[in-house]
């Protein structure tokens, strides 16, 4: 066929889009609180790494590496 | 496919079905995107989890708030085969932004009055997100439903009742092997010794909110 209607692009109404968005409850300023946790890449040695591995297992219920570390660190710093 | 799980009442198991998804989606070969829209971070938590105790995790976890949950999964949706964004329980500006680009919108309810009570809102929540994103589909379940067969039957038939809110009939039961699995960073499906009940649950789950998108009615 030789000719073809135009396509119509719906217009998204971006401002409506922003209304309904905007009626939702309470998260702070958008994205602000996105991540309050900070991320931090660590350097870390094989043989503490596996240290590491050997303590968060010992017990029942092993714990993954990050809430181990982080709650080494909490009771470093609450001391 | 975007599949949103949330709700506006808290506690009633959205996030793990929202990783249960993901877990299946991603066990039958999709590239899956796994969003935690919600405060608690819950979803994030579970796959930091994993990840820590080295299983392999073939999706991406991302966390996103607020409008740009809409932003963002704009930008990056076209790199997936499905995401599923858990969105916590409250009406947030998260659940809303999903909602206005999502394929589906799945909620779960419990099988009690405060919960089901909260339906009519989701359906205004729903009518709402449809005048941005007409083609959403949604579907209400019964979520954490106890051994008492008849509150779950009279849960789903206040559920037929609502308009615009397509209930699933599947009732996912409150089984010890859901957070068995949960804490060995595990899907119920992927969990040894298998619960044949709790999988066959959420697979029925999983097939209607992937499966039946073309078949079911608004």
């Amino acid at each position: 066929m030789a000719v073809k209607a135009k396509i119509q692009k719906t217009r998204i109404d971006e401002k409506k889009i922003d209304e309904f968005i905007s009626k939702g409850g309470s998260h702070p300023e958008n994205n602000i609180e996105v991540d309050s946790d900070h991320r931090l890449t660590l350097r870390i040695p094989r043989w503490l790494v596996d240290k590491i591995d050997e303590k968060r297992t010992e017990k029942v219920g092993k714990m993954s590496r990050n809430l181990w570390i982080l709650q080494q660190i909490e009771r470093a710093v609450e001391e | 496919m975007i599949v949103t799980i949330g709700g506006i009442k808290g506690g009633v198991g959205k996030s793990l079905i929202a990783v249960n998804l993901a877990v299946i989606r991603s066990l039958d070969g999709k590239k899956v995107l796994l969003v935690d829209g919600d405060d608690q971070g819950t979803a994030s938590d579970w796959a930091d989890h994993r990840m820590g105790l080295g299983i392999t995790t073939p999706w991406t976890t991302v966390r996103l708030k607020g409008v740009s949950v809409r932003n963002e999964l704009i930008k990056m949706k076209d790199d997936y085969d499905d995401v599923v964004i858990d969105c916590g329980g409250r009406d947030t500006a998260s659940l809303r932004a999903a909602l206005t680009i999502s394929d589906v919108f799945v909620v779960p309810f419990q099988p009690k009055s405060f919960d089901i009570w909260t339906v009519s809102k989701v359906s205004e929540v729903v009518e709402e997100a449809r005048s941005i994103n007409p083609s959403l589909q949604a579907y209400s379940f019964i979520n954490c439903g106890g051994a008492r067969g008849k509150d779950n039957e009279e849960a789903q038939d206040i559920l037929k009742q609502v308009e615009g809110i397509s209930p699933i009939p599947v009732s996912v039961g409150l089984r010890k092997a859901f957070s068995n699995a949960t804490a060995e960073g595990l899907g119920v499906v992927e969990f040894k010794p298998q619960d044949k009940k709790a999988s066959l649950e959420i697979k029925t789950l999983y097939r209607h909110v992937f499966d039946t998108k073309k078949t079911s009615k608004r």
